[in-house]
């Protein structure tokens, strides 16, 4: 059996711990263990935290990691954000030894040190390392047209984080037809969800948005299916905002847990669903009764 | 040198920072994470509904070793307020 250091980060635990839930359900039926590491701080923030000062972002993902090191078990991240925080800065201090003497000079501060003794994984990889197990276990099939959305955290920088090619990922579309659903190819299926720009001027984003919700809808897609908090946010709430302001859709979304959650065989409840800002029962018992 | 041009943007946006040049959002952010350790509050409430999924309660940070790590990297704010 797998054990991971579970790494909740802030978004998902304090803001949708709904998303947690299923993430937690679909592990465990999943056979992959996890344990709350314990102490941590935010990751930090990849974009916010690293644009106001480098070195703070680095350093305090280096003490994060120290804190999985100790309990010696890899860190499996939920949210496409700390997997790249986190990732990231163990491959830059491993491939800067200069550097990482310095981090762990201010590291024996807090009576740590980074070793770089374990990996960081986010839970779509870890996911799809057990897709045989999801093949065998998914007890409901979803059989509906999906728009998979990666995400920028998950794919880059990828000559550090090497989750897959960043330029034609597939692992994400084998993970929802492994439950029954069909993967399309959208146009924009790439671009930013533009959470990174919401923290300094909200309305930029709403383009964005609008660009990406009008190739879904157009592409036939009965929902879409992301791998990270800040992107569920964008086009959960996103929709709500721009059906407040101009133009009204109504595309399910879900993050990738929660979708194999339902082919698993958990209920709409268990899994939160009726937190969504998006009408999620439509789809449901659309494709699922 | 292998330099990348986005880690060179990314120095930039440092020396704004330093030069007091910088959206209040991320100010807030890297403030609340100096504070609590987390990049957003921490509240009863959010307890209380991560019962209802039969969730923890979140452990806590050590936000000490948070603060001691900032301030050994001169952090350009105050304890906890903008430079």
């Amino acid at each position: 059996m797998t054990s991971y250091s579970l790494f909740l980060g802030c978004l998902i635990p304090l803001r949708f711990p709904f998303l947690e839930a299923s993430s937690r359900l679909v592990l465990d039926a999943l056979g992959v263990r996890c344990e709350v590491l314990e102490g941590a701080s935010c990751c930090p923030d990849p974009v916010g935290v690293q644009s106001v000062n480098f070195d703070v972002w680095l350093h305090l993902a280096a003490r994060n990691l120290a804190l999985a090191e100790e309990k010696e078990m890899d860190v499996l991240t939920l949210c496409s954000g700390c997997f790249e925080t986190l990732k990231t800065a163990r491959e830059i201090l491993l491939r800067n030894p200069d550097l990482m003497d310095k981090v762990n000079e201010a590291l024996k501060l807090v009576d740590r040190e980074f070793k770089g003794s374990v990996d960081v994984v986010h839970i779509v990889e870890a996911l799809y390392r057990v897709m045989d197990k999801i093949k065998g276990m998914a007890s409901t099939e979803i059989d509906a047209n999906v728009a998979v959305h990666y995400g920028c955290h998950l794919l880059r920088p990828s000559e550090y984080l090497r989750f897959d090619d960043p330029n034609n990922p597939t692992k994400m579309d084998e993970l929802v037809e492994a439950i029954g659903a069909r993967s399309l190819d959208y146009n924009y299926k790439h671009l930013c969800c533009g959470a990174a720009v919401s923290n300094i001027k909200r309305e930029l984003v709403y383009p964005y948005l609008k660009w990406k919700l009008n190739s879904v809808a157009r592409s036939g897609a009965e929902c879409m299916v992301v791998a990270c908090p800040f992107c569920f946010m964008q086009y959960d709430i996103g929709q709500v905002e721009l059906g407040r302001k101009e133009e009204a859709f109504n595309i399910p979304v879900f993050y990738y847990p929660e979708m194999l959650g339902l082919a698993l065989g958990y209920s709409y409840r268990e899994l939160g669903l009726q937190m969504h800002k998006t009408n999620v029962s439509q789809f449901i018992k659309k494709h699922l009764f | 040198m292998n330099v990348k041009v986005s880690h060179i943007i990314m120095l930039l946006k440092n020396i704004a920072v330093e030069r007091g040049k910088a959206p209040n959002g991320l100010l807030d952010e890297v403030n609340s994470i100096f504070k609590t350790g987390r990049s957003m509050p921490l509240s009863p409430a959010i307890d209380k509904r991560r019962a209802a999924f039969s969730l923890p309660p979140l452990p806590s940070v050590d936000v000490e070793e948070v603060r001691i790590l900032m301030r050994k990297l001169k952090l350009p704010f105050n304890e906890g307020g903008k430079k």
